[in-house]
C-alpha cells in the first residue's frame, strides 16, 4: 500500500466557504482534466441498448450494440465522454474522491463548454456520446436541472442524436428526473455501498431510500412509456436503454451472496439493464475504510462472471452462491465451480442435450452453444467442430461425452478436474512503475 | 494459353467482387474442374497448371449475385460478400466450393452447414471482416482539414470501407468526410448522406497520426490536445492493465490513434515497459 501524502491541516473556514475557495480552475482543458478524473470511478461505459436515428438536420445516432472508441491503459473501454458537471459536493461520503472535506481542486463546467466538447469529440468520431454525472452542488434539484439542461441543449438546439447517459441525482424532484428520461438514452442512480448499515456508516447523510426512490420512479416511467409506445409509436421514448447502477466491492464487509442477491433483485423486480461492480480503490484516507494493497480485481471479475451467468446463461442466483458458499471461489470461474458441485449433471453429449444444458458446460459460451445447436442439424458435432465453434476445449472437454472420441468418460471426477480449471492464486504484484500516486496532486501541480 | 481440358483449371479474376462472381459464373457455365480461384494480380504461373483469366462481366456477376440473394436471403449474401472482403489467402477457393455446394443442394440449408469445412471457412472469414468493421466504427479518427471536411486514415487487415460506408453516411449526414485506406489505396468519400469509394495514391497518404496532423486545420489542434488530456485523465492508474488494453485495441491499429502515439513525452516508455 503506497502511503498517501499527509493530509493538509484542516482549514479553519467553514465547509461552505471552503469548497468554493479551493484552487479553482477556469480553462476548458484544466476543467476537463479534473472533471474526467473525478468521473472515472463510475465504471459504466456502455453505449448500447438504444436505437436512435439521426435527427433531421442534425448529427449522430445510437447503435444498439454500442461502440468502443478507444481503450485506456487500465484496459477499460472509452465509449462516452464521461464527465462530472461539477466536483463541488455538499456530501461527505467516506469512499468518494469529491467529498466535501477533501482539499482538492474544484471545477464546474458551463453548459456550453460541455455541449461544445461533446459535439466536437463526436464529430471527430472519438465518442458515442456523453455520460454526465455531478457532485451535488447547491441542492439536488439545482444539480439535476443543470444536467437536464445540458442534455436538452444537445438534443433540441443542436439536434444531437448520439448517446446520452445521465445520472439521476438522489433527492431530485421526480419532475426533473422525468425530464431527464426524455432526453437521455440511459439513466442511472448509483447504490455504491451494497447494504444500508454500511452506507449509513460511510455516508451518514444518505440512506437506501434516497437511492431506491428515484430508481423506482424511473422504472415506473420506463414501463409506462413502453406500454404507451405499443399503442402509438408517436409516444415519447423514456430512457430507451434502461437504467443501471453501480456497487462498490471490497470497501465494506458484504459477502458475494449479499451482493449477488441484491443484483438479482435489481435485475428482476426493478428491471435494471446492468449492475456494475467496482472494485474498491482507496482514494481517501479514512479509518472507516479498509486499507488494501491493490483493488480486489479478481473478486470484481468473478462477480461479473456470476452476473453474466444470471443474465445470459439462465442461472439462478441461488445456484451460484448459497449460505454454505457465501463467497465466490477466487480461483475458479463461477460456472466451473457450479459444474464441479454438480457432477450428476455431467457429462453432456452435445449431440443430444438441449440448448440450456449445453450452455451450462464450462468453456461453452452463448455463441458456441448456438453454433452447436445449429450445426448438429446437419450432422454429428465432433470435437474438432467444437474447436472451430470457439469452445474452450481445455475447460469443456472434461465435462463432455462423445462415444467416438478418445479420452471422454461417462462420469466425471471433480477432484481430478478442479486442478485443470483453477486459475493460479492471485499474487501480489510489484511493479517498477507502481510509484505511490495521488493523481489529484499531480493535477494540481501539473 | 494452355489447352483447357480435363485437368483442374486455376481461375483468375481482376480482384473485384464482380470479377470473382463472374468467375463463378464462367466456371459453372463451362462445367470445368476448378483447381483454385484467385486474383490475377498475385498469380505466379506454375509449370503444370492451366489458368483462365476471366474477363469481368457485370451482367454475369449480377446474375450470380441475384441467385445468391434469392436462394439464401440477405444473411447468406452478406456473408459471401463479407468473406470476399476479408481478403484472406485462399478465401475465393473456399467461396467457390461454398457456392458450388450451396447451389447444388436442394434447399438453402447447405449454406449454413457449419460442420462443412468450406462453409465454416466462409462463415469465419465473414465474421472477421464484420468484427474489424465494427472495431473501426470506433477507431476511425477524424480531423478537420482546411476546407471544413473530416479526414481519416486507417490501415485495416480486411477491406472494410464498403461496410463502414452505411454507418458513417447515416451518422454524419450534414458533413463532408473521407476515410482513406492506406493499405489498399482506396478512399471512402461521403457527402449529403451518400458515399462512394475512389482510388487514391497510397504514397500520398500520411503514415501515422503524427503525420496526418499536417493535413489538419490549425484549429483542430485544440481538440486533439483535449482528447489526449481526456484519454489520460479517465485512466485509473491503480488498475493498470496494458495487456488487456492491447488485446482489445491491438497494436497494429495504434499507427493512426493519436492517443497511442509514442511521440508523447514520458508516454512511450511507461506504456511499453510496464506491460
Amino acid at each position: 500500500m503506497p502511503d498517501l501524502p499527509p493530509k493538509k491541516k484542516p482549514s479553519q473556514k467553514s465547509d461552505c466557504i471552503r469548497y468554493y475557495s479551493n484552487i479553482y480552475y477556469t480553462t476548458v482543458q484544466q476543467k476537463l482534466k479534473i472533471l474526467a478524473n473525478a468521473a472515472k470511478y463510475d465504471v459504466s461505459c456502455s453505449s448500447s441498448g438504444s436505437r436512435r436515428t439521426t435527427p433531421e438536420g442534425g448529427m449522430g445516432n445510437a447503435a444498439p450494440s454500442g461502440i468502443c472508441h478507444s481503450f485506456t491503459e487500465d484496459g477499460r473501454c472509452i465509449s462516452l465522454l464521461k464527465l462530472l458537471l461539477s466536483n463541488v459536493c455538499v456530501y461527505d461520503c467516506a469512499y468518494c474522491l469529491n467529498r466535501r472535506s477533501n482539499d482538492i481542486p474544484r471545477a464546474t463546467f458551463k453548459v456550453t463548454e460541455i455541449v461544445d466538447l461533446a459535439l466536437e469529440f463526436y464529430r471527430r468520431n472519438l465518442i458515442e456520446g456523453l455520460f454526465l454525472s455531478s457532485g451535488v452542488f447547491g441542492s439536488p434539484d439545482t444539480t439535476m436541472e443543470a444536467l437536464v439542461r445540458v442534455a436538452k441543449v444537445l438534443r433540441t438546439e443542436h439536434r444531437f442524436g448520439g448517446y446520452i447517459h445521465l445520472k439521476a441525482i438522489p433527492g431530485a424532484s421526480p419532475e426533473l428526473v422525468a425530464m431527464a428520461g426524455l432526453y437521455a438514452d440511459r439513466l442511472s442512480v448509483n447504490i455504491e455501498i451494497p447494504s444500508e448499515p454500511s452506507l449509513k456508516q460511510l455516508a451518514p447523510e444518505k440512506d437506501f431510500a434516497s437511492v431506491f426512490t428515484p430508481m423506482d420512479s424511473i422504472k415506473d416511467k420506463i414501463v409506462e412509456a413502453k406500454a404507451e409506445r405499443r399503442l402509438t409509436t408517436r409516444a415519447p421514448r423514456f430512457a430507451p436503454a434502461g437504467q443501471t447502477t453501480q456497487l462498490i466491492v471490497g470497501a465494506t464487509p458484504e459477502s458475494d451472496l449479499h451482493i449477488l442477491k441484491l443484483a438479482s433483485g435489481l435485475y428482476g423486480e426493478r428491471q435494471l439493464k446492468r449492475v456494475y461492480y467496482s472494485g474498491y480503490i482507496p482514494v481517501n484516507r479514512d479509518n472507516r475504510l479498509p486499507t488494501l494493497s491493490r483493488p480486489p480485481l479478481r473478486r470484481e471479475n468473478r462477480l461479473y462472471q456470476a452476473d453474466w451467468l444470471m443474465r445470459f446463461y439462465k442461472f439462478d442466483v441461488d445456484e451460484i452462491v448459497d449460505t454454505a458458499h457465501p463467497d465466490l471461489d477466487p480461483d475458479l470461474d463461477p460456472k466451473a465451480a457450479w459444474a464441479l458441485r454438480h457432477p450428476e449433471r455431467f457429462p453432456v453429449d452435445v449431440n443430444r442435450a438441449d440448448y440450456e444444458t449445453i450452455l451450462r458446460v464450462p468453456g461453452i459460451g452463448v455463441k458456441s452453444a448456438k453454433l452447436i445447436v445449429e450445426g448438429r442439424r446437419h450432422g454429428t458435432v465432433r470435437m474438432e467442430h467444437l474447436k472451430r465453434f470457439g469452445v474452450a476445449l481445455k475447460r469443456a472437454r472434461p465435462f463432455l461425452y462423445d462415444p467416438h472420441a478418445i479420452g471422454t468418460y461417462r462420469d466425471i471426477r471433480p477432484d481430478r478436474i478442479r486442478p485443470l480449471l483453477a486459475a493460479p492464486p492471485e499474487v501480489e504484484q510489484f511493479s517498477l512503475f507502481e510509484t505511490p500516486s495521488f493523481p489529484l496532486l499531480e493535477l494540481a501541480h501539473g | 494459353m494452355a489447352e483447357v481440358g480435363r485437368d483442374p483449371v486455376v481461375f483468375l479474376h481482376d480482384g473485384s467482387f464482380e470479377g470473382f462472381l463472374t468467375t463463378v459464373f464462367e466456371a459453372t457455365r463451362l462445367k470445368l474442374p476448378v483447381a483454385w480461384v484467385q486474383a490475377a494480380a498475385g498469380y505466379r504461373p506454375g509449370l503444370f497448371e492451366q489458368c483462365w483469366e476471366v474477363e469481368t462481366s457485370n451482367e454475369s456477376a449480377s446474375r450470380v449475385w441475384k441467385a445468391i440473394e434469392a436462394r439464401g436471403g440477405d444473411k447468406i449474401a452478406g456473408m459471401v460478400h463479407g468473406a470476399f472482403l476479408s481478403e484472406l489467402p485462399g478465401i475465393e477457393t473456399d467461396l467457390w466450393h461454398y457456392l458450388r455446394k450451396f447451389f447444388a443442394a436442394r434447399n438453402g440449408l447447405q449454406g449454413r452447414n457449419l460442420l462443412d469445412e468450406n462453409v465454416h471457412a466462409v462463415f469465419a472469414a465473414a465474421e472477421k471482416t464484420a468484427h474489424e468493421a465494427h472495431r473501426f466504427q470506433g477507431f476511425v479518427r477524424f480531423q478537420k482539414v482546411p476546407d471544413g471536411s473530416l479526414f481519416s486514415v486507417i490501415a485495416p487487415d480486411h477491406n472494410i470501407l464498403q461496410i463502414l460506408s452505411s454507418h458513417f453516411r447515416v451518422r454524419y449526414p450534414g458533413a463532408k468526410w473521407m476515410i482513406a485506406d492506406s493499405k489498399r489505396g482506396l478512399c471512402l468519400m461521403g457527402e449529403h448522406g451518400k458515399a462512394e469509394i475512389v482510388r487514391v495514391d497510397p504514397a500520398k497518404l500520411p503514415r501515422s497520426s503524427g503525420e496526418s496532423e499536417s493535413f489538419a486545420d490549425a484549429s483542430d489542434r485544440k481538440f486533439q490536445d483535449l482528447w489526449l488530456s481526456y484519454y489520460d485523465a479517465i485512466n485509473i492508474q491503480e488498475r493498470r492493465n496494458i495487456r488487456q488494453m492491447a488485446r482489445l485495441m491491438p497494436r497494429k491499429y495504434w499507427q493512426y490513434l493519436p492517443e497511442r502515439q509514442a511521440r508523447r513525452a514520458g508516454f512511450a516508455g511507461a506504456a511499453l515497459v510496464g506491460s
